[in-house]
């Protein structure tokens, strides 16, 4: 059914009208056989295919055609109906994610995972789902604008890139202001405009600090700013140090992916442990956590170091021995508020592993005053205990990241700025308004500098205080090229430009008055250092398949020496605080805030605390308890004459005296989704000349009149003893495969005969079932998200989910057990469990939920009248009603290009579910049908199998015992939520696996 | 046969007794009526301008949420269902067991009865996400394919147990009206108004009256037809009073959530629809033998035999409480248990409390004669017991939903202004039509009355 596009090409060019076997194999064998050396399997194939379209429509040698135009003529390659996939690549500041996007008609639909791509594996995480909504975001920048004092009037974009062009050339002085770049173009475009423009100079700044922290204590241990690659798949024990890395610290997809094959209780299961001041991702997937003081992480690595150094190839090291010695246990006991006994334990356990281990530290909520504090004593960690070379490689490098600026860089930035030499701030795709401290005096400082020229896709903090804003394109609209954890991308647009904008590369070089477009940049200047061989094929090839591997070696031998003089200035700030101490960390959904304007991001609950649409200080039951705060109170939080006011949420986990707020809200600006959502913490954050200070500011706290409603996906989260999620320690498990797993089944009967699918047999008949792994699963969602995007499900609003009203058709249960200061924390996805003897099946009046005859619980849009008794019959909840018009009332133009059209949009009314993604089964059962075979397990995934970075969701047909699921299904881990009330589910879980020690 | 003194006899002759009862349908309307009818406007406006908006707008005007699917408006729904429950009751079975003190109660309480059975019938239609579907639950020969509804789903059921008890409570009511509305109209033949618009509205009302009473004569052949007439129509009502309320019960009898899978629940719901009905009795007709001066046919007699029949049915729901939780306790299923231990001391412990207070403890006053012999008692118990009985519903609605199987999904139901709008409304609605009634139609049964007293002078009462 598909047809190479480049053929085609050719023939109307060469004229050729017949033998079109021939002339389609050849163009595709030639694929196959330069496919980088990777087996090619029908999903490669489509994205290979799919990419092949894209780039037809892209080529260089085409005339630029500007208009659109209605296909009188349709081309052959665009098939009504039938998705086109294009590999590309989507860039953060976290770094770079592969993806492949789906399109339909022209229309960029919904982002997947890149699954051939060689290190991401189809690994996904929330916020790559959630970029589809960004390009059609209403609030996006929809042209240039120029305008001073706040007021802006609209001119187009090449008017704008114009006024700039005029602009730079009567400046001396130009600075630029810009985010760490993985993209080499990118790079080498920007470094283009500083060598045209003398007297200018470039400042790239980390918001978060995650990257500049870990190259800043990189270059101090080891000499260079790389981000090694931390392998997850290699270690056996993993110790973390506020690292949040399944959730937010660098590649999270990546970690999620390594890290979860190793979750498996029949091969060699690893170990976490996470010390943390906050309730993070990573801390409730620990099998064990160890609650430390908001500050106190760095004396926890050095109190281990201290104990650990002894028995390592550095215990001679004067240097390293001055630096540790005074953490002793009792010391660092002390200051972390962890026993003794507990440090000592940690500290053997890691020895026991050495080379196979895996000590991280990092993320937000662990910036001290100096930059790369933790990281550096985690270098040594990993030093001493000889995981470099083993867990911790560097020979090819996530990233080479020299250019990021140190603090020192950026107040000497913020100094010039203010002394009025500046002619021109350039800020690219950066928001310092928001993203800096207060205190770093910023905001002051810019109002001194002559013009302000931003690049930018939304009228953000930033964009408003500057004197042209050039519109930038959304990356799905422009072309880029990245290269990241030795993979070279191409990553090209999947739809032309919905808007009046401009690519940022392409932006930059008309800046330098380059007549390139980037396209050409990319391919004439950058990608041939990456790609060797016959450029023209492999070019062409790279762009269809979305990568090329590029292992660029960073010239470091196995293991790297450590050098001591690194830990000079280490651990002097800690400081034993006796008052609350305050710690600012990266929110799964929201991230650093640059994605804030988008309400999908905003509605996923939080994955530890279910709380939407908001930031909130989460403080321990203690501490709640001795100063009477209840939920909803709000707190002041007072440092110095800073104060901020913020609502209090009670997070059991947080050890007594901490106080954790997520960054990336209190958006004044940008849009209406992200405006006035939360509060933005940097009131509170510490600029100096070292580093940025998010974690263990000491505060003064107080209750404030007033009262504040969050609201949450989930208001119970204890189990209240029944066995909905189910767990063993993998020791009782090595013994007793069926651990945690004993609760009898009851076989009951009935009111109704059984389905007997027997009577409605057709030729292909399958049972569709789910299998999920609690062990692997980490409770990210994901799933969620892809969930959101597959089937259009609306959001609601922040008042609407405190009703209770979400319309999430999979959640994430998350319950608390033990302990409330440090309680275990069990994840159970819940989609619709299309149960056997379905209780909302017989309860609707009108036959609006019907079983299929594959036992699928089906839903008819069309005939629901809105009783809601399926959904109170729902023993899971799991059937979502649509109180009001959700989407047609609500939706703005461009976001209805983002909807499915193969799925319904529901409107008020109505009932809506999971339907196991019916839309997909269908074409994989016609597209088998067609075929004269069975639906291939490997072909059908639902969205949520397929967003899911840990591979714990598994879906295919129970009725064939081959099948992956049908095994998983009749494994000892294997069980059904509620069996004893009889409905039998179809979706089974698997026993959640604690590796104890 | 035994010769019984008809305690319940006025020593009137017939001429007065048409005098007295039929003087609020002859006389011009009080103040006080002006008034009351004014406020029940009030709130029918109130209840459908809201009605519409939610039309309009859609169901999340209200607090129902997931997994609270059904707050108030199948709160309400029962409570009214449950009201309407006394009107046959008393017709249909207290006739079959010649239950002399009826008569007098009898048309009053077919009328509450149909009237709480129209607002009732609101709700359902009103609570559907698309009422303009409501259709889709009829079974009807149709070009949908036939799709035809699904049989299986107590939902369904309702609509054919609560139609077929509205149309025979009405044609009941109807044919028991038949000899008053003749009597209505022989004494309007020679009435004339004043004024021409008078006199035009009089005509309207005698032509009304005319084809109404259907030609009624009034002949011994008549009175055999009519007297066959209304037992058969007693004996088609009588399953029809279990049926309705164990039907509704089944709505939740046959759903899977703790707290509603109970096998108790028909009986029990229709002992509490009894009580709850009696109760709303009582509370009218204490309000109308006092405006409307029927003391003398309405005596305390009468009140003490309702009072009575409110504290058996109230025991009869205590004992179902009770049963239930026995049974929860019994029966070793831990979310059922759950469901009950969260009644008593959950969230909404407090609305299981006040349910309990009302009816459970509020009846036994009944055991006592100086207190059931007295107005303002039975006054007050009569609208505590109603109180109570609505507090019943939204404890087996509410707490059963908020908290069910899965705890991550538990959540709380907190009513908007819209809800309890519509709660204040529904009474509206049902005094607007109660308070037509009792300027329209006689509000006790004159024929049957009247033959009862003539009855006592030939040869005492007995049968």
């Amino acid at each position: 059914m598909w047809q190479s596009v480049e053929a085609k090409e050719r023939q109307k060019y060469e004229n050729i009208q017949d033998d079109k076997k021939q002339e389609f194999s050849a163009s595709l064998q030639e694929m196959i056989d330069n496919s980088i050396g990777y087996q090619l399997d029908r999903k490669k194939f489509l994205g290979i295919m799919g990419a092949a379209v894209a780039m037809a429509g892209m080529k260089c040698s085409r005339d630029p055609v500007e208009k659109i135009v209605p296909y009188l003529v349709r081309p052959p390659e665009a098939q009504p109906g039938i998705p086109a996939y294009y590999a590309t690549a989507q860039m953060s500041s976290r770094g770079v994610l592969p993806v492949l996007v789906k399109t339909r008609e022209g229309k960029p639909i919904k982002i997947d995972g890149h699954d051939d791509h060689p290190v991401h594996q189809g690994a996904m995480t929330v916020n790559g789902f959630a970029v589809i909504w960004d390009l059609y975001d209403p609030d996006r920048l929809k042209t240039s604008k120029v305008g001073k004092d706040g007021k802006f009037t609209d001119i187009s974009t090449a008017d704008a890139v114009k006024k700039v062009t005029e602009i730079i050339n009567s400046s001396q002085t130009v600075r630029v202001l810009s985010r760490p770049e993985y993209s080499p173009a990118g790079k080498s475009v920007i470094n283009g405009f500083l060598r045209s423009k003398p007297g200018s100079r470039q400042i790239t700044y980390d918001f978060r600090g995650t990257i500049q922290s870990l190259v800043d204590a990189q270059k101090k241990s080891y000499g260079r700013a790389i981000v090694p690659q931390y392998r997850y798949d290699k270690a056996d024990l993993i110790l973390s140090i506020e690292c949040d890395f399944l959730g937010t610290w660098i590649s999270p997809e990546v970690f999620t992916k390594q890290h979860s094959n190793r979750r498996n209780p029949d091969g060699k299961m690893n170990r976490l442990i996470v010390a943390e001041s906050m309730m993070s991702l990573t801390g409730a997937n620990s099998d064990d956590r160890l609650p430390i003081h908001a500050g106190s992480h760095v004396a926890l690595a050095l109190g281990l170091a201290n104990i650990l150094l002894p028995m390592s190839q550095y215990a001679g090291n004067g240097n390293i021995l001055n630096a540790v010695s005074t953490y002793t246990p009792e010391k660092t006991s002390e200051i972390t508020g962890l026993s003794i006994d507990k440090i000592k334990a940690i500290a053997n356990e890691l020895n026991q592993a050495r080379g196979s281990s895996l000590v991280l530290g990092g993320g937000a909520s662990s910036r001290s005053e100096v930059s790369g504090e933790l990281e550096v004593v985690v270098n040594l960690l990993n030093s001493i205990l000889g995981n470099e070379g083993s867990t911790v490689l560097t020979d090819v490098p996530m990233a080479e990241m020299d250019d990021i600026a140190d603090n020192e860089q950026l107040s000497s930035l913020i100094k010039e700025l203010n002394s009025g030499n500046v002619d021109l701030l350039i800020l690219d795709r950066v928001n310092p308004v928001y993203e800096l401290p207060e205190d770093s005096g910023f905001k002051e400082a810019l109002k001194k500098v002559k013009n302000v020229v931003s690049l930018s896709s939304y009228m953000d903090e930033s964009t408003v205080k500057s004197n042209v804003v050039v519109a930038l394109s959304h990356f799905m609209e422009s072309w880029n090229d990245t290269y990241y954890m030795g993979i070279y991308t191409v990553a090209q647009p999947v739809i032309r430009k919905i808007f009046d904008t401009i690519s940022f590369g392409d932006a930059w070089l008309q800046l330098q008055g380059n007549a390139d477009n980037y396209y050409q940049y990319i391919k004439n200047v950058s990608a041939p250092g990456y790609l060797a061989g016959n450029f023209g094929s492999i070019w062409e090839k790279t762009i269809a398949a979305g990568y090329y591997v590029h292992r660029k070696t960073s010239g470091y031998s196995a293991a790297r020496g450590f050098n001591a003089a690194s830990l000079f200035g280490v651990g002097k700030t800690v400081k034993d605080s006796s008052g609350f101490t305050l710690s600012f960390y990266e929110s799964i959904q929201i991230g650093d805030g640059q994605g804030a304007n988008n309400a999908f991001r905003q509605e996923l609950p939080d994955p530890v605390t279910k709380i939407v649409w908001e930031n909130y200080a989460a403080v321990s039951n203690d501490d709640a308890k001795a100063n009477g705060w209840r939920m909803g109170d709000i707190l002041s939080l007072k440092n110095g004459n800073k104060e901020m006011q913020i609502p209090l949420y009670v997070q059991p986990g947080i050890p007594k005296g901490s106080i954790a707020i997520a960054i990336g809200y209190g958006h004044e600006e940008m849009g209406a989704i992200a405006k006035g959502v939360g509060v933005n913490t940097n009131t509170l954050a510490k600029f100096s000349n070292t580093g940025t200070k998010y974690s263990g500011i000491a505060v003064s706290v107080q209750k404030v009149k007033g009262g504040y409603e969050l609201a949450t996906t989930q208001r119970h989260h204890e189990m209240e003893g029944r066995a909905l999620v189910r767990y063993a320690e993998l020791g009782k498990y090595k013994q007793d495969k069926k651990a945690g797993n004993h609760e009898h089944k009851l076989e009951g009967k009935g009111l109704y005969t059984p389905h007997n699918y027997a009577l409605e047999v057709k030729s292909d008949v399958y049972k569709w079932g789910m299998s999920i792994d609690l062990t692997k699963c980490t409770g990210c969602s994901a799933c969620v998200m892809s969930c959101y995007s597959e089937n259009n499900i609306a959001v609601t609003g922040k008042k609407e989910v405190w009703r209770g009203r979400e319309m999430a058709w999979l959640r994430i249960d998350r319950y608390y057990e033990g302990e409330i200061n440090n309680p275990s924390t069990h994840f159970a996805p819940l989609p619709c469990q299309q149960c056997e003897n379905a209780p909302c099946e017989n309860v609707c009046p009108v036959g609006a939920t019907l079983h299929s005859s594959e036992g699928l619980n089906d839903m008819v849009y069309n005939r629901c009248v809105g009783t809601r008794y399926c959904q109170d019959n729902c023993p899971y909840k799991v059937r979502r009603f649509n109180w009001f018009e959700n989407t047609y009332d609500k939706i703005q133009d461009p976001m209805q290009m983002s909807l499915n059209p193969d799925v319904t949009v529901r409107g008020r009314g109505v009932m809506e579910k999971c339907t196991f993604c019916v839309q997909r089964i269908n074409e994989q059962r016609q597209m088998a049908r067609n075929e004269g075979r069975a639906v291939h397990e490997e072909d059908l995934k639902t969205a949520c199998q397929q967003g899911c970075p840990a591979n714990a969701i598994t879906f295919g047909d129970l009725g064939n015992k081959e099948t992956i699921v049908a095994q998983k299904a009749a494994d000892s881990r294997s069980y059904r939520m509620l069996e004893d009330i009889n409905v039998k589910p179809r979706v089974n879980y698997l026993t959640r696996i604690i590796n104890k020690g | 046969m035994s010769v019984i003194e008809n305690v319940y006899g006025v020593g009137k002759p017939s001429r007065e007794i048409d005098n007295d009862i039929l003087r609020p349908v002859e006389s011009f309307p009080t103040k006080l009526w002006y008034i009351a009818f004014g406020m029940a406007s009030v709130g029918v406006v109130m209840y459908w301008a809201i009605a519409g908006y939610s039309f309009k707008k859609g169901l999340g005007l209200f607090a129902i949420n997931s997994p609270v699917g059904w707050g108030f408006y199948i709160i309400n729904f029962v409570f009214w269902i449950g009201i309407g429950h006394a009107g046959t009751l008393i017709s249909a079975i207290l006739y079959l067991f010649r239950q002399r003190w009826r008569t007098t109660i009898n048309r009053a309480a077919e009328a509450m009865t149909i009237f709480a059975v129209m607002t009732a019938l609101t709700f359902p239609v009103l609570h559907l996400g698309r009422p303009w579907m409501v259709f889709f639950f009829f079974p009807y020969p149709n070009e949908r394919g036939p799709v035809w509804p699904s049989f299986r789903s107590p939902l369904l059921w309702d609509v054919f147990a609560i139609s077929t008890y509205f149309t025979v409570s009405l044609i009941f009511w109807y044919m028991g009206l038949v000899p008053d509305l003749a009597t209505m109209r022989d004494r309007l033949v020679n009435n004339e108004a004043k004024t021409k618009f008078g006199n035009m509205l009089l005509k309207l009302r005698k032509n009304a009256v005319n084809i109404l009473s259907i030609g009624w004569v009034g002949s011994a052949k008549t009175w055999i037809h009519y007297e066959k007439m209304v037992l058969i129509l007693a004996a088609i009502s009588t399953p029809l009073v279990f049926s309705v309320h164990s039907i509704v019960s089944m709505d939740f009898a046959t759903a899977i959530i703790p707290g509603w899978h109970a096998t108790i629940f028909p009986p029990y719901f229709v002992a509490g629809a009894i009580y709850s009905g009696f109760a709303m009795v009582l509370t009218i007709m204490i309000i109308s033998r006092e405006v409307f001066q029927l003391k003398q046919y309405v005596t305390l007699k009468h009140l003490e035999n309702m009072a009575l029949v409110i504290l058996l049915t109230g025991m009869m729901v205590s004992f179902a409480y009770i049963t239930e939780f026995v049974m929860a306790a019994y029966g070793g299923n831990e979310m059922e248990q759950y469901v009950f231990i969260n009644r008593l001391k959950g969230p909404y412990a407090w609305a299981f409390w006040t349910m309990f207070t009302c009816n459970v403890v509020s009846p036994h006053f009944m055991w006592f004669k100086k207190l059931r012999t007295n107005i303002y008692v039975l006054f007050v118990i009569s609208i505590v017991v109603n109180i109570g009985m609505w507090f019943e519903r939204f404890v087996i609605i509410v707490t059963s939903l908020h908290r069910d199987y899965l705890p991550s999904s538990w959540d709380l139901y907190t009513p908007t202004f819209y809800d309890y709008a519509m709660l204040v409304g529904s009474f509206g609605w049902f005094f607007f039509w109660y308070l037509l009634f009792v300027r329209a139609l006689p509000q006790i049964a004159v024929a049957e009355l009247k033959a009862d007293e003539a009855g006592d002078k030939v040869k005492g009462y007995g049968h």
